[in-house]
């Protein structure tokens, strides 16, 4: 191998594997922050107390 | 450390780093009003010039891994005595970040090597491979390989942090095995550029010894910068661990 094309094939492997790794973070970060914010979503909302029941208190029903 | 001046340090050092690193690639290939690029066209010692520039970017990867692996080893230490698992993500991620300097630092030698080392009578990635300081660096990056693989492997948190943590400080004895091994080893072929006991026949100009500490300056900004996003991820990766286990 020639020096012209080691040179060429270290320097692209530093920019390369930089950049590649950061792209590769960011996507993974984006991912687990969808996956956490869906998780959010459709957790079962937290008892609210009885007046704000969409069905009513006990007893209230029509 | 409040959450918004994580993300500032985190985002100021990816621009300081990038542009040290515009810096140091400008004053690698052309001249600059503070000097002219190196160039060692011509030289009778120097087997390939172009390579040779790796100079400004493969002890800084280097040095870079070896901050990296230092970040383990104190949070690994800091996990074994407080068998606390805060401690754990900092200490994994750091790894994770190291492994791929040296992974950048050991492909860039081994070409320089390849071009710089030739021997007559022996192939040159033997010359290299059997090199007692790249050896030393082979045997740190597989720990540190095994220390990454072994994560994927243990299930149960405490068990998995308490064997990390034990492989990130056996890990780490490589760097200072790798700073000694070729200042005391006479035979050693891989030079020394900066710092005591550095060769004298590997001495180098004031403008490049300087670019020389701008790369160290760009990778290590860029280190830092790895380090917290990898960070975040991994806090994030535990969090949904922890709401899937309840």
């Amino acid at each position: 191998m020639d020096d012209a094309t080691t040179a060429t094939l270290a320097f692209a492997s530093i920019f390369a594997g930089l950049a590649g790794y950061w792209l590769r973070i960011r996507l993974a970060t984006s991912r687990m922050e969808r996956r956490l914010g869906r998780r959010h979503e459709t957790a079962p909302a937290p008892p609210t107390g009885k007046g704000k029941n969409p069905e009513g208190p006990e007893g209230t029903r029509e | 450390m409040r959450e918004d001046t994580v993300a500032r340090i985190r985002w100021g050092s990816l621009w300081l780093g990038l542009a040290a690193l515009a810096v140091l690639v400008w004053a690698t290939w052309w001249d600059t009003p503070w000097g002219r690029a190196p160039d060692w066209t011509g030289a009778t010692d120097v087997a390939a010039p172009m390579t040779r520039k790796l100079l400004f970017y493969h002890p800084a990867l280097a040095w870079a891994s070896f901050a990296a692996y230092l970040v383990t080893f104190a949070m690994s230490i800091a996990y074994l005595n407080e068998r606390d698992l805060r401690h754990d993500a900092p200490a994994r991620s750091a790894a994770a970040v190291g492994f791929l300097l040296n992974t950048l630092a050991l492909v860039t030698g081994t070409l320089w090597g390849i071009q710089e080392w030739s021997r007559s009578g022996q192939s040159a990635l033997a010359t290299v491979y059997t090199e007692p300081k790249v050896l030393v660096v082979v045997v740190m990056w597989l720990t540190f390989a095994a220390y990454l693989l072994l994560r994927r492997f243990v299930d149960e948190p405490a068990r998995r942090a308490r064997l990390a943590a034990a492989f990130g400080i056996l890990g780490f004895l490589g760097v200072p095995a790798s700073w000694l091994v070729s200042r005391l080893l006479a035979k050693s072929l891989h030079p020394d550029v900066v710092g005591p006991g550095a060769n004298p026949d590997a001495a180098i100009s004031a403008y490049e010894g300087g670019l020389v500490w701008l790369s160290a300056l760009a990778f290590t900004l860029l280190f830092v910068h790895l380090w917290l996003m990898r960070l975040r991820l991994a806090r994030l990766e535990d969090r949904l661990a922890g709401q899937e286990a309840s």
